[in-house]
C-alpha cells in the first residue's frame, strides 16, 4: 500500500489519539483541580497510624456516598526530603503527609506549592483546639498551610523491670532519676547483671538527636531553651550561643556516656529497630524512645514487664520535663486533583473523635487541649501514665525539630556521632552549632524564614 | 532528450548505493541513539545545569555560577568523602578481583566442588543490594551478630562494634561490597580462562610448571583484557555503592563511611541542597570517569604487552 494511502486511513485513529491525549492533558474531571471530585489519594506515614486511618476512610466514604479514598504509604526516609519531588508533582496525592520541621515544607511554601487550609481551620476550629504554640507555629504570613493531627512525646526512657530487680534497682519514683550520677549508677548495676545498659539507635537519622533533646531543657535557664527554639531568626535580639556551658555541658553529656560506656556496645553502629530488637530480646535493660514506640515493644511480646522514666536533669533539683514534637502534617498540594475533597477529609478527620479512636488508638497523643486525659484509656497504660505526667510535669517543644533542619536533626545527628565516637570535642561540637546558627542567621544557608 | 526528461530521469533514479549505506547505520542506531540521549545525556546535562544553581527541588533554579565548585573546594565534607571513596574503591576491587581470579581458576581448574562453589558464590550476586546491607548490618551487631559469634568460636574476641567504630565501619562495608560483587567478577573471569586452549596448561604442565606458574605465565596473561573490563566495572560499582552504605550505616558513624554518593543523597534529598548535590554528583562523574579511564589505559598497555 502506497504511503499516502496509509497515511490517510490512519487518520481516524491519529484524530482519536491526539482527541484522547488533549482530553487526558486537560483533566477529565469535574473537580478544580482537573480531579472526578470523588476519588481521593491520601498520603499518610507507615506505621500503625496506616492501618487505623482505613477507618477514617470508609467512615468518609459512608457519609459521602460515592467518593472513594484510597491510602498511600510514605516511610520516614522519604517523607523527610525526597517526597518533595512527589508532593510539588502532577502525580501528587490530594493529600500528602511531612513534617513540619523539615526542608520539604519550607521548599514547598517558597514555591507556593500549597493551598492555604483557613476554610478547614476555621471550620473545624483548629485556632481554639490547638495550644498558642501550635497556632504559631503553624500561621505563616497570617494564613495556614496544613494541620497538625498529633503529638509525640520523644524521651521516655522504657526499662525491663527484670533487669532491675535482678539488679536490685527500685522502680524510680515518679518517672524521674534524681541526677546523672544516680543514672549512671543505675547503668553500672544493670551491667553487672548481666544486661547492656541504656539503648539508643546511633546510626538512626533522630535517634542520638534526642537524647540532646531530652537532656537539653535541664541544661539551660527555661528563656535560654526558648531563644534556643527561634534565634536562628535573622535580627533574632539574643545573645545565648551553643557555645554557652549549658549547651556544651549537654556535648559533653552525651559524650562521657560513651566514654563510662553507658551506652549498648556498638551503639552508633545500631539503628532505631536494633535497639528495640536488643531490648525486647531482653539483652538490654534500658532504650531511650518515644510514646509511639510503646505499641511496636508490647507487639513485640518481650517475655517481661516494661516500666519507664525520664533522663536525670542535668541541673540539680529540677524535674525533667517531656519533649513534645508538633510536626507531623497534613497538607494540600496546590497541584492535587481534587483539592476541595481533601479539605473536606481533613475536616472530617480533625475531630475530636478521630482524636481519640484513631491517634490515641495508636499510640500517639491528641494535638486538641480539650481532650481529657480521662477519655483517651486506649492509649496504653504507659503511655496513659506519660500522658497524665505531661500534664504535671509540663511540655517543651523538641529542640531539634523545631529549628530548621540545616541547624536541627539533618545537621546535629551527625555532629554528634562524631561527638561520641570521639572524633569532636564538645566545645568543637558547640562551635559547629554555633557556626550553623550564624549561617542561618545571616542568610548564607536557608530556612530561617519558614 | 529535452532538459525536461533529464531532470525527471535523474529524480526517479535511484539512490546511489554509497549514499544509503551511510543512511543505514544511521537509521539503525537512531532509537539507541535516542534513548541515549533521552535518558542518559539529558538527565546529565541537567543535572550539570542545576549544579550552577540553588535549587530546592521545586521552581526554578537560580544561577550563582561556579558558586557551588567554589564551595565544594572549601568543604572538608567533600574531601572526606572523596578520601573514604578512594578507600574504598581501592578495597573492594582488589579485593573483589583477586578473589574473583582465585576462584575463577579454581572453578577453571577444576577443583573438586567446582560447580557447586561456582553457584555458591554467584548467590550474592542475585541478593539485592538493599537486602545484603541489612542482612550484614545485623551480622555485625556486638551483641547479636552472627560475625562476633563465630569470632568468639575460634577465640578473636566477641565484641567488636564494628559498625560502631569509625576505624572499623568502612572496612565491614567494604567487606560486604567485596561478597556481593566477587561472584561476578568470577564469572566474567572464568568465561575467559575457558577459552584458554586445555592443551596449553597440559603442555605447561608436561614441562614441570606448577598450579601457581600456569596462573601467572599462562592464564594471567591471556586473560588481561577481561581483567581490565572487570576491573573497569568494579570500579564503577564500588564508587557508585549507595545502596550497601545507606543500608548498612547510612553514611556514618559521623561520616567515616560517608562515600561520594551518599553524600549527594544528603546534601540533595537531606538538606534540600539541590545544586550543591548536583556540584558533588557531578564531580563524582568526574573522578569516576578519570578512573575509569586510567584502569582502561592501564589495562590496554598490559593487553600490548601481553602480545
Amino acid at each position: 500500500m502506497p504511503l499516502s494511502r496509509t497515511l490517510k486511513a490512519a487518520r481516524p485513529v491519529l484524530a482519536g489519539v491526539l482527541l484522547a491525549a488533549a482530553v487526558v492533558a486537560c483533566g477529565t474531571g469535574t473537580g478544580p483541580g482537573g480531579g472526578d471530585g470523588k476519588t481521593l489519594r491520601v498520603q499518610i506515614p507507615t506505621g500503625p497510624l496506616a492501618s487505623a486511618m482505613q477507618q477514617v476512610g470508609k467512615d468518609f466514604e459512608k457519609a459521602n456516598p460515592g467518593t472513594v479514598v484510597t491510602f498511600e504509604g510514605v516511610d520516614s526516609g522519604s517523607s523527610r526530603g525526597p517526597n518533595v519531588a512527589l508532593l510539588s508533582s502532577t502525580g501528587t496525592p490530594d493529600i500528602g503527609y511531612l513534617q513540619r520541621s523539615t526542608g520539604v515544607w519550607s521548599a514547598l511554601l517558597k514555591n507556593k506549592q500549597l493551598t492555604p487550609l483557613d476554610d478547614v481551620w476555621k471550620a473545624a476550629g483548629l485556632a481554639d483546639k490547638y495550644s498558642k504554640s501550635q497556632v504559631d507555629y503553624y500561621t505563616t504570613n497570617g494564613q495556614h498551610y496544613g494541620v497538625l493531627y498529633e503529638q509525640l512525646l520523644i524521651n521516655p526512657v522504657y526499662y525491663n523491670k527484670a533487669a532491675f530487680a535482678k539488679a536490685g534497682i527500685s522502680d524510680p519514683p515518679d518517672h524521674q532519676v534524681a541526677s546523672v550520677a544516680d543514672f549512671e549508677s543505675m547503668v553500672g548495676k544493670v551491667k553487672a547483671a548481666g544486661y547492656e545498659g541504656f539503648g539508643v539507635g546511633g546510626s538512626s537519622p533522630y535517634d542520638l538527636g534526642h537524647t540532646l533533646d531530652a537532656l537539653l531543657p535541664t541544661a539551660v535557664p527555661a528563656a535560654d531553651y526558648d531563644a534556643l527554639l527561634t534565634n536562628f531568626k535573622p535580627g533574632s535580639p539574643t545573645n545565648v550561643k551553643y557555645t554557652d556551658p549549658g549547651f556544651v555541658k549537654v556535648l559533653q553529656t552525651i559524650q562521657d556516656w560513651q566514654k563510662k560506656g553507658i551506652y549498648q556496645n556498638g551503639m552508633l553502629g545500631m539503628d532505631t529497630d536494633q535497639a528495640q530488637g536488643l531490648f525486647t530480646s531482653g539483652k538490654l535493660a534500658m532504650l531511650q524512645g518515644g510514646n509511639y514506640t510503646y505499641a511496636s515493644l508490647k507487639e513485640a511480646k518481650p517475655a517481661f514487664e516494661m516500666g519507664w522514666f525520664l533522663l536525670p536533669p542535668l541541673t540539680p533539683g529540677q524535674k525533667t520535663p517531656f519533649d513534645a514534637f508538633n510536626g507531623d502534617t497534613l497538607v494540600v498540594p496546590v497541584k492535587a486533583a481534587n483539592p476541595d475533597l481533601a479539605k473536606k477529609f481533613l475536616q472530617f478527620f480533625m475531630t475530636d473523635k478521630y482524636q481519640v479512636s484513631v491517634v490515641a488508638a495508636t499510640g500517639s497523643l491528641p494535638v486538641f487541649s480539650s481532650i481529657p486525659a480521662s477519655s483517651l484509656s486506649n492509649l496504653g497504660d504507659l503511655v496513659q501514665q506519660q500522658f497524665e505526667l505531661s500534664q504535671s510535669v509540663g511540655l517543651v517543644n523538641i529542640w531539634d525539630s523545631t529549628v530548621p533542619s540545616t541547624l536541627g536533626q539533618a545537621f546535629s545527628v551527625p555532629v554528634l556521632q562524631k561527638l561520641v565516637a570521639g572524633k569532636l570535642t564538645p566545645r568543637q561540637a558547640a562551635q559547629q552549632y554555633q557556626s550553623a546558627l550564624e549561617d542561618l542567621q545571616s542568610g548564607k544557608v536557608s530556612g530561617a524564614s519558614d | 532528450m529535452t532538459a525536461d526528461k533529464v531532470v525527471l530521469a535523474t529524480a526517479a533514479a535511484p539512490r546511489p548505493p554509497r549514499r544509503r549505506a551511510r543512511i543505514f547505520p544511521i537509521a539503525v542506531m537512531a532509537p539507541a541513539l535516542v534513548l541515549l540521549l533521552v535518558l542518559v545525556a539529558y538527565p546529565i546535562a541537567g543535572s550539570v545545569r542545576i549544579s550552577l544553581g540553588t535549587w530546592d527541588g521545586i521552581g526554578a533554579v537560580a544561577y550563582h555560577g561556579l558558586d557551588n565548585y567554589r564551595r565544594l573546594l572549601r568543604d572538608s565534607l567533600v574531601w572526606e568523602s572523596i578520601g573514604t571513596s578512594l578507600q574504598f574503591f581501592i578495597g573492594t576491587v582488589v579485593f573483589t578481583v583477586t578473589f574473583g581470579c582465585l576462584l575463577a581458576n579454581a572453578i577453571s581448574r577444576k577443583v573438586p566442588g567446582a560447580r557447586i562453589f561456582k553457584v555458591v558464590w554467584f548467590l550474592p550476586v542475585i541478593i539485592p543490594v538493599s537486602i545484603a546491607g541489612i542482612f550484614w548490618s545485623n551480622a555485625f551487631q556486638p551483641t547479636t551478630g552472627v560475625v562476633n559469634s563465630l569470632l568468639g568460636l575460634i577465640g578473636l574476641g566477641d565484641d567488636h562494634a564494628w559498625l560502631a567504630s569509625s576505624s572499623t565501619a568502612l572496612y565491614a562495608a567494604i567487606f560486604v561490597a567485596v561478597w556481593t560483587q566477587t561472584g561476578y567478577a568470577m564469572l566474567i573471569l572464568l568465561g575467559a580462562m575457558e577459552t584458554i586452549p586445555e592443551e596449553v596448561h597440559e603442555a605447561a604442565t608436561l614441562d614441570g610448571v606448577g598450579a601457581a606458574g600456569r596462573l601467572f605465565r599462562i592464564t594471567l596473561p591471556n586473560i588481561v583484557p577481561m581483567l581490565g573490563t572487570i576491573t573497569t566495572l568494579t570500579s564503577v560499582f564500588s564508587f557508585n555503592a549507595f545502596g550497601i552504605i545507606y543500608a548498612m550505616t547510612r553514611g556514618g558513624p559521623g561520616n567515616s563511611t560517608s562515600i561520594l554518593p551518599v553524600l549527594v543523597y544528603k546534601q540533595s534529598f537531606v538538606d534540600q541542597d539541590y545544586g550543591y548535590g548536583s556540584a558533588t554528583a557531578v564531580i563524582t562523574t568526574l573522578i569516576v570517569a578519570v578512573i575509569g579511564i586510567m584502569v582502561m589505559r592501564i589495562f590496554r598497555q598490559q593487553t600490548l604487552d601481553a602480545r
